[in-house]
Order: structure tokens, then C-alpha cells, then sequence
């Protein structure tokens, strides 16, 4: 038996092994339930040490895999070989903002809508890059006033607003029409980003907007967005842990939120760098 | 797709099929050649993955089949920064497997089928040779394990059970098996330079 070796920390392998940490061994060999792993994906979305260690745990469990290899039947291949042949490809993503979108796709439930949206998004960049600068200034005094606004009526979210308002108020903001009607704009600063909406449509008995992150491993949670879509009114949100995230999707989702999109979102605003 | 990194955590014990990467990026720009390729490169270690799993082998052929379309469809998304391709292949391979056994429709018979032959007819004596002494060469290297650490990790990879039913299983806390597994995987790691 070798109880001790479990206990023994390496360096480089991060900081506090707490349990969290310990996680990466069992992500790494499919050993979670679905609630522990979506749990801990998040994690690695937002920490990119414990996502490159975790990377390396997933690369030794693949050997795993090398050492029990068998070689399938010959008619396999040609099965595989002559269904590629019928099967479309992904689009390769780009080196522009646009880019992490392509990761959009990954999102099983509803891949074509989110393919669609790259294409849509192909426009929302180019509006925002000519028509930004021009609106820049405006939407960010309108979202400064908004959150200044919130900032009064909600104390419970008190901090976030005055977050929001700080964000507002230093980063530069992009505004995008949504499909639906009402816009968004989205303010980047560092990790975290603010996003202020107004005039979206009512999201429908039992619904709500759900924002989401969007970047190179898929299409994450980033929160629910209450109020959005009550009275035409505004609505704010604190977003931290972007990360690598290129861009920010809103849609509408069941009230309780959703792990993935389920409805086509009616916004994707690219995230400035 | 930009150049490899030169960071990139990778298997560099058990690199036989190195061709892969290259060949992943060739297909991902719609090479069906390049693809054959990478799935000579990668088949064997793909089937056997999910034929330990599955144990059953018209499933696992028809995993197999799943996991080579997703492969092509999706290869652009492949990111060499974060491992070797074949090491992409077999993770997306062992998670449709593990899948298909906690559904109970797999996990049902699936017991009554342990002792079925596991190995598939080799097509040619030097495929054979290659599969086998390239296979020998990871499963020395699994030898650093010491055999608590084999077992957790058997039951893991191959039995597709959660920690929580390891935990059972072995009649152990939660935490010893989270630090069991990791632990192996550590050591394996080191072991075959899979190493940033």
C-alpha cells in the first residue's frame, strides 16, 4: 500500500490541493457525475493554471486508452472513410474576434442555430466597427445613468451595480442591436465585463435571459440576467471570469437557466480585447 | 490553427502515432487523405478504448464510427496547445463510451458480457506489430502505479465508474479516492513525459 504517496504535493501542481483540486484526477478519467463535472469545467473555464494542469492529467489518462488498443476491422475503415466523405465540416475558426464563436458550435442542443449566429455575428462586428465610435460615447453615458439609476432601487445588489458603473464609466463599450428588438452593451474591463440592456422583449411566462460566455472550449453560463426584458426596462449584470471568452451571448432560457443555450440567442456582442 | 507550441502537454513516451497532429490539421482543412491517415494513426488505441469499456464489440464499432465523424466534423476545433491529437481522439472515444455504460440500456447486460474476447482480428501481421509493441510500451509505463493506485484507476478508465462508486466499491472516503486518482494520474504523467 502506498497511503503516503497520495498524500504527496508537487510543486507546480498549484496551491491549496483542496478538493476541488483533487477533482482534476477524476475529471480526467470521466470518474465525475454530470452535476460535478459541469461544476468543475466551470472552474477551469475561469483558471487557466488549474486548466493546463488539468489538460496534462487528461493527456496521461489517454494513454490509458493506448494501452488497451486494439485494432478495429478493416470494414471500419472504409465505413468511417466513405461516411467523411458525406459529412460536412466545421468551419476552422479565424484569427479575428470572431473567431471563438466557431467554438459556438460545440453546443449540442442547438449547434445550427449557433452556426448561424457566427454568420450573424460576422455583421454585428463589422457594425460595431463602424458604427461604434460614433455611439460609444452615448451608450456609455446612457449606461452610466442606467446604473446609476439601478444603483438606487436595488440594495441588495448594491455592489455589483456600483461595479457595473465603475466598469461603465472607464472601459470602452460596445453596443449591439438585438435580434429581437432592444440592444445590449457591454463594457470589458480586465476579467470582468459589464453588460447594461434595454428594450428587450418580455422573455415569456416562465423565462428569462440567460447570458453566456463565449470562447475557444464551447459556450458557457455566465449568469442569469433578472429584470431583462420586465416593463422594456434596463437591465444590468456583472460578468467576472472571462477569461479567454471572445464574446458574450444573451438568450432566452427556462427561468432556471440552462447548461447550454437552448434558444437562439438574440445577442453576440464580441468582447473587446 | 497556428504553429504548435512548444508547451503543449503531450505524450512523448508513447508518440508512435506522432503523424497524428499533422494529419488531424491536414483533415481539419477538409484532406480526407490526411484523415485516413489520422485514423491509421489512431484507430487502434480508439476501438480498444471503447471495446475495455464497452465490451461488446458491434457497440463499440458504432462508437467507433460516432467518434471518428465527430472527429472530422469538428477537427478545426482541435487545439495542439492542449494535447496530442491522438490524446483529443481517445478522450472524446472514452467519453461517449462511459456514456453509453451509465446508461442503463449498456449498463444492463453489460456484466454478462465480461468475459467476452476482447480482441478484434488484426488485419496484417505488421499492423499487428506495431499495435502491440507500441501497447506494451504504455503498459510498461503503467507500471509506475503502485497497484492500489492500478486498481482506482482500472475501475475508473476501463469500468467507467464515478469516484463516488469507486468510493463504494472499495469501501473507501471520497477524498482518499479524489487524491487516488489524481495522485496516478500525476505519476503517469511524469512517467511519460506528458509534461508541459
Amino acid at each position: 500500500m502506498n497511503e503516503r504517496d497520495e498524500r504527496e504535493r508537487r510543486p507546480g501542481d498549484g496551491p491549496v490541493p483542496g478538493d476541488d483540486e483533487a477533482l482534476a484526477g477524476a475529471w480526467a478519467l470521466d470518474a465525475l457525475d454530470d452535476d460535478e463535472r459541469a461544476a468543475y469545467e466551470e472552474r477551469l473555464r475561469r483558471d487557466p493554471a488549474e486548466r493546463r494542469a488539468a489538460d496534462e492529467l487528461r493527456e496521461a489518462a489517454s494513454l490509458l486508452g493506448a494501452a488497451a488498443a486494439v485494432p478495429p476491422p478493416a470494414r471500419l475503415r472504409a465505413d468511417v472513410l466513405a461516411a467523411i466523405a458525406r459529412t460536412p465540416q466545421e468551419p476552422p475558426a479565424g484569427p479575428s474576434p470572431v473567431a471563438g464563436l466557431a467554438a459556438a458550435r460545440r453546443s449540442r442542443r442547438g449547434p445550427s442555430r449557433w452556426a448561424a449566429l457566427v454568420a450573424a455575428a460576422g455583421i454585428v462586428v463589422a457594425a460595431v466597427g463602424t458604427g461604434v465610435a460614433l455611439d460609444a460615447r452615448s451608450d456609455a453615458e446612457r449606461a452610466r445613468q442606467v446604473a446609476a439609476a439601478q444603483l438606487q432601487q436595488r440594495q441588495d445588489a448594491q455592489e455589483t451595480l456600483e461595479q457595473v458603473a465603475a466598469l461603465v464609466a472607464s472601459g470602452e463599450s460596445v453596443t449591439v442591436q438585438a435580434s429581437s428588438g432592444g440592444s445590449a452593451t457591454v463594457v470589458r474591463a480586465g476579467d470582468r465585463a459589464a453588460v447594461v440592456t434595454a428594450g428587450l422583449p418580455a422573455p415569456g411566462e416562465g423565462h428569462a435571459y440567460q447570458l453566456w460566455l463565449v470562447h475557444d472550449q464551447g459556450v458557457t453560463p455566465a449568469g442569469m440576467l433578472p429584470g431583462a426584458g420586465e416593463q422594456d426596462g434596463p437591465a444590468v449584470a456583472l460578468v467576472e471570469g472571462l477569461g479567454a471568452a471572445t464574446a458574450l451571448g444573451l438568450s432566452v432560457e427556462p427561468a432556471g437557466g440552462s447548461r447550454q443555450p437552448t434558444t437562439t440567442p438574440v445577442v453576440v456582442a464580441p468582447l473587446p480585447a | 490553427m497556428g504553429a504548435m507550441t512548444t508547451s503543449r502537454p503531450r505524450a512523448a513516451g508513447a508518440a508512435g502515432p506522432g503523424d497524428a497532429d499533422a494529419a488531424l490539421a491536414a483533415a481539419a482543412r477538409g484532406d480526407q487523405a490526411a484523415f485516413a491517415a489520422f485514423y491509421d494513426a489512431t484507430a487502434a488505441a480508439v476501438h480498444g478504448t471503447v471495446l475495455r469499456v464497452l465490451r461488446d464489440p458491434a457497440q463499440s464499432e458504432e462508437v467507433v464510427q460516432e467518434v471518428f465523424l465527430e472527429a472530422w466534423r469538428t477537427a478545426a476545433r482541435f487545439d495542439p496547445g492542449r494535447g496530442s491529437a491522438r490524446g483529443w481522439v481517445v478522450t472524446m472515444a472514452h467519453r461517449r463510451a462511459v456514456d453509453r455504460v451509465r446508461s442503463s440500456q449498456a449498463g444492463s447486460s453489460r456484466e454478462e458480457r465480461y468475459g467476452v474476447r476482447e480482441e478484434a482480428p488484426y488485419d496484417s501481421v505488421s499492423e499487428e506489430v506495431e499495435v502491440l509493441l507500441e501497447r506494451e510500451e504504455v503498459q510498461r509505463a503503467l507500471g509506475v502505479l503502485s497497484p492500489v493506485q492500478r486498481e482506482a484507476v482500472d475501475l475508473a478508465y476501463y469500468g467507467g465508474r464515478t469516484h463516488r462508486q469507486i468510493a463504494e466499491d472499495l469501501h473507501l472516503p471520497l477524498g482518499t479516492v479524489k487524491t487516488r486518482l489524481r495522485d496516478a494520474l500525476l505519476k503517469l504523467r511524469d512517467a511519460m513525459g506528458v509534461r508541459s
